[in-house]
């Protein structure tokens, strides 16, 4: 399994360290050659506007669109799961979107720097328990369609979704020290992005 | 974070470099010391023993090590990013050099990219020229030695 994480900006490390755990060797993806050797990718958090930027000039942004089409299991998280949202609330703009989950996300909803919080979540289908969520100047989901199936809530806004090979969290699974999601993501089956409607 | 130092204000790299290396060798040299070294390595750093242990386990510092101090090109981004930086800071290198825009534009690009020489090449042209370095003779006090 080629699992890539893109590694324009933000959490990118804590990314492939915790694939590491698993034993998966993840690569670092900062090119449309390396993009094309993964068969899997993780967007990472970090800051959806220069990850956006970062795409533009890198020229990365036809390569992501295609990947996405191809139906390879993908997995953002925090600003990964804005660039993938049908709608973004609270951006710039000029910020490039990469529309795979009818949902809507407001930007930076939960609060800023300081309001960062972390707490335990009840994921479906999840063994193990809980799993321990680290928000950091997180988004919220505030609507999302039939399509998209909710994993896990906080308040009643959905913090890890799936439709079909996609997967989102509005949290950073990379830096609970806890495998489990990247776990969930990796059994994706490749493929499955043809259920996406 | 953690940053290390240089001499600020000089666009010399020379002392960034140095100061990396001293970082990071401190950290490869505690990797590779035994349990009653890394006490003398507690005390000689006035580091808590369970910090001096985690850096010998994970060979990183549990914090972003970030450089600055000395950096003027997008070339010295991204060798300061290959000699173990997790981020740089540019101040002076951008706003002295005669056209501060697009150098802070190609500095970022360098610093995402900073194991690709096509990209490294091709973002460092035509950038203007850059801040003219200061070599360490030429200064009566360096901010290194003074502390903060």
């Amino acid at each position: 399994m080629k699992v890539g994480v893109l590694a324009l900006q933000g959490a990118f490390a804590a990314h492939v360290a915790t694939f590491a755990s698993l034993g998966i060797a993840a690569f670092e993806v900062r090119s449309a050659e390396q993009l094309a050797e993964a068969d899997r990718l993780v967007i990472p958090g970090g800051e959806s506007t220069t990850m956006s930027l970062m795409l533009q000039r890198s020229e990365l942004v036809g390569p992501l669109r295609e990947y996405l089409d191809a139906g390879h299991p993908v997995f953002g998280t925090c600003a990964g799961a804005i660039l993938l949202a049908s709608r973004i609330e609270g951006g710039r703009p000029d910020q490039i979107g990469f529309p795979m989950l009818d949902m809507t996300v407001r930007r930076n909803d939960y609060g800023r720097q300081r309001e960062s919080f972390e707490t335990d979540l009840a994921v479906t289908g999840l063994q193990g328990g809980d799993f321990h969520a680290v928000f950091i100047r997180a988004p919220r989901i505030t609507q999302w369609g039939g399509s998209v199936e909710v994993l896990a809530t906080i308040d009643g806004s959905p913090a890890l979704v799936r439709c079909g090979a996609i997967m989102c969290s509005t949290f950073h699974p990379e830096l609970a020290g806890d495998p489990r999601l990247h776990e969930m993501f990796v059994s994706i089956p490749a493929g499955t992005g043809d259920e996406r409607s | 974070m953690i940053r290390s130092k240089g001499e600020a204000g000089t666009g010399n790299v020379i002392e960034a470099v140095r100061h990396l290396r001293s970082i990071t060798g401190d950290i490869r040299r505690i990797g590779q010391s035994d349990s009653a070294e890394l006490f003398e390595w507690a005390k000689r750093l006035q580091a808590p023993l369970p910090l001096v242990q985690e850096i010998a386990e994970t060979a990183k510092l549990p914090v972003p090590l970030f450089c600055a101090g000395g950096l003027a090109t997008p070339a010295d981004a991204a060798l300061a990013m290959q000699l173990g930086a997790e981020a740089v800071f540019v101040g002076s290198g951008i706003f002295k050099s005669a056209d501060p825009a697009p150098r802070a534009k190609a500095i970022v690009e360098a610093t995402t990219h900073f194991r690709d020489a096509q990209i490294l090449a091709k973002v460092s042209r035509g950038l203007g020229a850059p801040m003219t370095g200061i070599g360490m003779d030429d200064l009566d006090q360096t901010f290194a030695d003074r502390g903060w």
